[in-house]
């Protein structure tokens, strides 16, 4: 998770240079990076436990097998 | 603004469609349908063009303006966004697949003893910078090793030429079923379907009113490759063994022996199918970053491509566990789940058909 958070940073200093460079406005950009920080340490976090697939398997694994006539 | 060409658009396509189905989907496709799955391909190829018929006829109507801008006039925009954050979950989905299958692929028989880790995060590199160069490049890169890559598969029938049981040519006729050959049809449609993402690069295209040829173009090269290497490892393995492969394509290229000076030419050309998997993922990754700026008004697209490609690595490290965890998820819908992002473009067809929106804006316009 702290490798993680690293990774972030540095991503995000090199993305705020960027973005210096060309003059564009960094509220979205950083919006954007936080919750794609938040997301990935939820997700690496509750990963053993509860994985986004399930709530896909749930979903549409009746739907496929009515489909594909199983 | 208009940089793709129409070679580029049917190479990459093709390429696109091939290199996914001849790389990850060929063992599940024998595996589901057996020796039925080349009718499989030809007719889920028909059923992706369809789909992507309705696309291209949507996307005509304005071929200057961005589906993520106009869509929410078509429909209101309190069901464009949601539908738009449909489209990005299943464009992550794909990368995320295609990630794992990657890292298992490169870990059970080439780089053995290397962890998972660092082999997505450097494809994820590799991807990230591809995309980060922008589309020009990605279409670029399509056209500079389709030949090759096309040359490639082609040659492989001439090599497994010995080792073919001519006796299971006639099993394609007398175990003909349809019925074993829809699971294989429904896979094709997703991957053909992917098509449809067309819609998001239409101001891209030089010429968007020939797009759609260029598309033909494209799913017939794609059958004809992944028939060349489908048929032959039926014809060399057999239907009963097909069924319990898992990387066909990689077994078949092992039963080559093409001389003394190269023992076997699965190395060379798994070089190749990298770099095709590596422009297909960098697409990906640049329509998520090319929706979310579009989205949020943001004016580049560029800074998002790493944060993207990290989040999908980090994605496809929590997917899956064991290949028998990663099987169930791919027969537990997740193909339905791409099929039904495919299929949106025909709902704003219908309701942009209904309200004529699209001949008032083409007639404001005319006007200005």
């Amino acid at each position: 998770m702290i490798l993680i958070a690293i990774a972030y940073v540095v991503i995000c200093i090199l993305e705020i240079k960027y973005l210096k460079k060309h003059k564009r406005k960094m509220t979205g950009y950083i919006s954007i990076f936080i919750v794609f920080f938040i997301s990935s340490e939820v997700l690496y976090f509750f990963n053993p436990s509860f994985q986004i697939t399930t709530i896909i398997r749930v979903i549409f694994e009746p739907l496929e097998k009515l489909i594909l006539l199983e | 603004m208009k940089v793709i060409t129409q070679g580029q658009l049917t190479m990459y396509f093709a390429l696109h469609i091939f290199s996914t189905i001849i790389a990850f989907l060929l063992g599940f496709l024998l595996q589901s349908s057996g020796i039925n799955s080349p009718i499989g391909i030809i007719v889920g190829a028909i059923c992706g063009l369809a789909l992507t018929y309705i696309t291209y006829i949507l996307g005509v109507r304005r071929p200057d303006k961005y589906f993520v801008d106009y869509g929410k006039d078509i429909i209101s925009k309190w069901v464009h966004y949601p539908v738009l954050f449909f489209i990005i979950i299943t464009n992550f989905f794909v990368i995320i697949i295609d990630l794992w299958e990657l890292q298992d692929f490169l870990s059970q028989f080439y780089l053995l003893n290397t962890p998972p880790w660092a082999i997505v995060s450097f494809c994820g590199l590799c991807i990230a910078y591809t995309a980060r160069f922008g589309i020009r490049s990605i279409f670029r890169t399509a056209e500079g090793i389709f030949f090759i890559t096309l040359l490639s598969f082609l040659l492989l029938p001439f090599f497994v030429g010995n080792n073919i049981q001519w006796f299971i040519v006639k099993g394609f006729i007398t175990q003909f079923s349809m019925r074993e050959a829809w699971p294989s049809v429904y896979y094709t449609t997703s991957v053909f379907g992917q098509m449809t993402l067309i819609l998001l690069i239409f101001p891209y295209l030089e010429k968007p009113k020939t797009s759609y040829r260029s598309l033909i173009y494209s799913s017939c090269i794609a059958v004809l490759i992944i028939i060349v290497h489908m048929v032959p490892i039926i014809l060399v393995f057999g239907p009963e063994l097909i069924r319990n492969l898992n990387y066909p394509e990689l077994e078949i290229l092992r039963f080559i022996k093409s001389g003394s000076f190269l023992e076997t030419l699965d190395p060379a050309l798994i070089a190749l199918w990298l770099i095709s998997i590596f422009v297909k993922l960098s697409f990906m990754v640049f329509i998520v970053s090319h929706i979310v700026s579009r989205t949020f008004k943001l004016k580049d697209a560029k800074p998002l491509v790493f944060p993207i490609t990290f989040f999908s690595v980090i994605c496809s490290l929590c997917l899956a566990k064991s290949q028998t965890q990663f099987y169930s998820l791919i027969h537990g819908g997740i193909m339905t789940f791409f099929i039904i992002a495919e299929f949106f473009p025909i709902v704003y067809l219908i309701i942009d058909s209904i309200r004529g929106s699209y001949r008032k804006d083409n007639e404001g316009e005319a006007i200005q």
